[in-house]
């Protein structure tokens, strides 16, 4: 048990030591809180998760089939391994606006009684729908995004065209799915405004009357027996699906909404390791440094405390417990401050994911994991800063410690540089190499700094770039309208007609299986035509380039999955879900990479020649003049054909007003990056300050200048200052790219871009702390008193 | 300034500290005044007030009360870039502990002293009159407590200082070697004509000096010339 005057003196020495005390506390506290409020919202998001997807049965395997009869549903039950199968429709219709605009709604169908179904539906407002409604009304459930977006509320009517028609549905319920988790059209959709894309779930008894489905479904879903073999089933059930039709099928994992998500996850993964880690090892060597420093400098004290008795266990503990109490406080306040980013994140998580439940409640277990981790490191830190206790010797603490080493520095040895140095940076020089453990810590604390900047800044940079790509390079058109079902290209005409178009250029997305030496990918090819202007494409390295003369362009994503490459033969599969399926082979002519998503292109003409056919059309590019697109939009309202409607210019103002959580990771960041350049710098002044303070009173007295003086202080740190800066910048490179390599996914490509501004301001940032440095050193030099200090003996 | 009057005189200085809520009078009304070429030494016992008038003097300090002046200006009221220049321009300070820059060598200990001044003298030249020409490349820890206080006493005296001040320069050394500090000292004294004044409370170093003052209880109790200054060489103690 320590003694009290062991504990005052603690607390005493913690005292007349706030500032770099208070540097420690605050390191440890961001790490911690990073690290808490991560793990808090991780913890968070993956507990709602799991709970939704068992309690919604969300199913193991998906089958995208053209139409199979509902009895399928049975064979696939029995199949070995199959807990249960589900089969239903799901197809995207138009949803007329009253502005004349449209939205795309994907009706998902449901098999009452519901408690049988997979993916089963969680009604949050209203009702579910009903087996036989009054008066044959249409009843559809929405997800809450959507009908946010959209002002819709229960008892509202939404006009749908399906099947050449157009339907009235009323709203009489909100409803989460957990296949809509994130609700998103497809995978090159990530970005699209929710309004614009929605789910709506409905009977299966009226989805088969509205989409004239009567007695057969287009999709099986699929639920495994725990333990069995995912591939086989797979298989199996492919076999029993052939007949009707196989257009695509796929695991949970990669499931857009759950890839969506998982991809998330992993980003929060990402941060609570690299930012804690660097933060707290940081604080670790901190403590350390500051520490040995500290029993350094009472090396007297701790001699006349062992003379007196006290043995090395009491004193590595008095010592210890200062690194202990540092993070300590560290910690709870970590803790605190991680439960209040916590909430934060997970209300900003609500607004883009739907899942029930999600609440930022306060996780026991990232809070008592990150405490024991502070702890744990802070006793690290004061067993290695407190060690040197253990050599110091009674009789010898008494006497005057060996001098500083005198050896001379390599530098040194470089005479004809050496001999140019003004006394004041030889003395800097010397006494980095001389401290080369406190130099180290200081220097990688300011590189971790200015990397991290970096890293904060580059989202945006990469964010930006990626806006510019995708919206002024890749999409050059105004408005991209889609038919229900594909149209012969001289119907464009009929486009080319409506107010405000200046050009009109045909597409065909074509959904292929694409097979080579064994592997498949299912993806799609968009057809378009040689010399078209309104699609932009690159190559992998990013450069512009053209539509090959013959041959696919393939994309980037797809070829690293099949391991194909320009000169490989691919074999096609189409998956249009209308007609017979065909099959074709084609050449690999090059490589393309989008910024979101990854689609092949190839000359429409030979994509008709696969499909045997000749001038077929699914979709059209228009381009408008000066600020026309919406009216063109309206007037596109009336054609039943068009299925949905894509303008740039509301994809682009809803990502650019949704860069909140972007901005607010970037804004936190920068604070959290400061702040341990700052914290380090202070550290690293006031160890500086104390060390040198009698070399500093004999410079005072000599007539030296305040400013003079400080200018010393500050060349020392200002050296390491300018190496940390100097490495932190490609050290934050390397961390971007690193960065978004963890957390690019199939779906979305994180390409890290780093504006040169980018690095200015992170360089800027190293110039403040320098600044920070000098006013601290000038603001101690005021308050020394020098004629005291040289009188007193070393 | 007229030749022959004092360039520096103080009138009625009073010192008070505060040791936390209790004043400390350090000097109560000390009058003096020290001509240029002056070698004066101020003994006294510990506690009597010697360092305290000796940074009054040497510009580390402002008196509470009275009027300190330099070359006719008065420095009571100097603020405290006023007194970095005076510092920088006419004091050159020897302490008891030599307090040099540990990580620099004697050269380059004095080459700092040198940069402060407009006509600074050759620290080689300097290090060569004190005696420590061969070991000019040495760092402080590698030379012993003697030849750290001659680096000192270059790094003052390379200034070209008008008033060299010395609190205790032989109190950390063992008697001979101090004998040669006192040497080098009145060498300047001698050769340059810089005005010296020492601070001791060992009574023998008065007998090398022009004047003594004797100090006790923050007061000068005595003034005394000595017509003989003795040579440092000849004083035991």
């Amino acid at each position: 048990m320590v003694k009290s005057p062991l504990l005052n003196k603690l607390f005493r020495t913690i005292d007349s030591t706030r500032g770099p005390f208070l540097g420690v506390v605050a390191v440890v506290a961001v790490g911690l809180s990073v690290f808490v409020s991560m793990a808090a919202v991780s913890d968070n998001l993956l507990r709602s998760r799991r709970n939704f997807y068992r309690q919604a049965d969300f199913a193991d395997l998906f089958f995208h089939v053209v139409r199979a009869p509902e009895a399928v549903v049975e064979r696939i039950s029995a199949v070995k391994g199959v807990s249960r199968a589900s089969g239903r429709i799901q197809k995207d219709v138009s949803l007329f606006r009253p502005d004349g605009t449209r939205a795309t709604l994907r009706l998902t169908s449901f098999k009452l009684p519901m408690e049988n179904e997979l993916n089963r539906l969680l009604v949050q407002q209203g009702r579910l729908f009903d087996q036989n409604p009054e008066g044959g009304v249409l009843e559809i459930l929405l997800n809450p995004q959507f009908a946010k977006a959209n002002k819709l509320r229960l008892g509202s009517t939404v006009s749908v065209a399906a099947e050449g028609k157009e339907k009235p549905m009323e709203v009489v319920g909100i409803a989460a799915s957990p296949e809509f988790v994130y609700a998103v059209k497809d995978a090159a959709s990530v970005f699209e405004d929710p309004s614009g894309f929605g789910v709506a779930m409905i009977s299966l008894k009226q989805a088969q009357q509205v989409l004239d489905f009567g007695g057969s479904v287009n999709q099986i879903l699929v639920r495994l027996v725990p333990g069995s073999d995912p591939d086989r089933i797979r298989k199996e059930i492919r076999a029993i699906l052939e007949p009707y039709g196989n257009l695509a099928d796929y695991l949970q994992k990669d499931q857009v909404s759950e890839a969506i998500l998982r991809g998330e996850l992993e980003q929060l993964r990402v941060m609570a390791t690299f930012l804690p880690a660097f933060f707290l090892g940081l604080a670790t060597l901190m403590q350390t440094v500051f520490l040995s420093r500290l029993v350094k400098a009472s090396r007297t004290q701790i001699g006349l405390m062992k003379a007196l008795g006290y043995d090395n266990g009491r004193l590595m503990l008095l010592y210890g417990g200062y690194s202990l109490v540092s993070s300590g406080i560290g910690g709870v306040a970590g803790i605190l401050g991680g439960y209040g980013l916590a909430r934060i994140f997970t209300r900003l998580y609500a607004t883009y994911f739907n899942l029930p439940r999600l609440d930022a409640a306060f996780n026991l277990r990232s809070a008592g994991l990150g405490l024991g981790l502070s702890l744990t490191l802070g006793c690290l830190a004061g067993f290695a800063g407190a060690r040197p206790i253990l050599g110091i010797h009674p009789a010898e603490a008494m006497r005057l410690p060996v001098p500083r080493g005198a050896a001379k520095l390599f530098l040194e040895e470089w005479h004809f540089a050496w001999k140019r140095l003004d006394p004041v940076s030889k003395m800097s020089l010397r006494s980095i190499f001389r401290n080369r453990f406190r130099s180290a810590v200081t220097f990688l604390g300011v590189l971790v700094s200015i990397g991290m900047l970096v890293v904060s800044l580059f989202t945006r940079d990469s964010v930006e770039s990626l806006f510019d790509r995708h919206f002024n390079r890749e999409l050059r058109y105004d408005l991209l309208a889609r038919f229900a079902s594909p149209v012969r290209s001289r119907e464009l005409q009929n486009l080319e007609r409506l107010p405000g178009v200046i050009r009109v250029e045909p597409l065909f997305e074509l959904p292929v299986r694409m097979t080579f030496k064994g592997r498949q990918e299912e993806t799609v090819i968009v057809g378009i035509t040689p010399g078209q202007s309104l699609l932009g494409m690159s190559d992998e390295a990013n450069r512009p380039r053209e539509l090959p003369v013959s041959g696919l362009l393939l994309d980037w994503n797809s070829a690293r999955k099949l391991k194909a490459k320009p000169g490989d033969i691919l074999e096609l599969e189409t998956l249009l879900g209308k007609g017979p399926s065909r099959k074709g082979r084609v050449t690999v002519a090059g490589l393309s990479r989008k910024s979101v998503g990854g689609v092949s292109y190839l000359d429409l003409e030979t994509l008709n020649s696969i499909l045997q056919e000749k001038g077929l059309v699914t979709a059209a590019a228009i381009k408008t003049g000066g600020g026309q697109g919406r009216e063109t939009e309206r007037a596109m309202a009336g054609m039943i054909n068009v299925s949905s409607v894509n303008s740039r210019q509301k994809e682009r103002e809803y990502l650019e007003r949704n860069l909140a959580y972007m901005n607010l990771s970037v804004a936190i960041l920068v604070v959290f990056s400061s702040l341990l350049g700052l914290a380090i710098i202070f550290n690293a002044s006031a160890l500086a300050f104390s060390e040198r303070r009698r070399d500093l009173a004999c410079l005072r007295a000599m007539g030296f200048a305040r400013e003079e003086v400080a200018m010393f202080l500050l060349k020392e740190n200002l050296l390491l200052l300018a190496a940390g800066t100097l490495f932190g910048l490609p050290f934050g490179r390397l961390l971007s790219e690193a960065y978004a390599r963890a957390v690019s996914t199939d779906l979305f490509s994180f390409v890290a871009v780093v504006f040169p501004r980018t690095y200015l301001l992170a360089a800027a940032g190293g110039v403040a702390f320098a600044t920070l440095a000098f006013f601290l050193g000038l603001r101690k030099l005021e308050k020394l008193d020098f004629a005291e200090i040289i009188k007193a003996r070393d | 300034m007229l030749k022959g009057e004092p360039l520096w005189k103080l009138e009625g200085v009073t010192k008070t500290y505060l040791m936390g809520q209790v004043p400390v009078t350090a000097l109560q009304e000390v009058s003096m005044e020290i001509t240029e070429g002056d070698l004066l030494v101020i003994l006294g016992p510990s506690g009597s007030g010697k360092t305290t008038l000796l940074n009054l003097i040497g510009g580390m300090d402002v008196p509470t009360e009275g009027r300190f002046f330099y070359s006719g200006e008065s420095l009571e009221k100097a603020g405290e870039k006023r007194l970095t220049a005076y510092r920088r321009e006419v004091v050159g300070f020897v302490f008891q502990f030599s307090n040099l820059i540990p990580d620099l060598t004697a050269l380059e200990n004095v080459t700092l002293g040198a940069a402060l001044s407009r006509s600074p003298l050759s620290p080689e030249a300097v290090l060569e009159e004190v005696g420590m020409a061969d070991r000019m490349g040495h760092f402080p820890s590698q030379l012993s407590g003697g030849e750290q206080q001659r680096v000192a006493i270059a790094r003052a005296l390379v200034k070209n200082p008008r008033l060299l001040l010395c609190d205790e320069p032989t109190g950390a050394l063992d008697c001979s070697t101090g004998r040669r500090i006192l040497e080098l000292l009145e060498r300047a004294n001698r050769i340059y004509g810089t005005t010296v004044v020492i601070v001791s409370h060992n009574a023998a170093i008065g007998r090398m000096a022009k004047r003594i003052a004797r100090m006790s209880s923050g007061r000068i109790a005595s003034f005394s010339e000595n017509p003989s200054p003795v040579s440092p060489g000849e004083i035991e103690w």
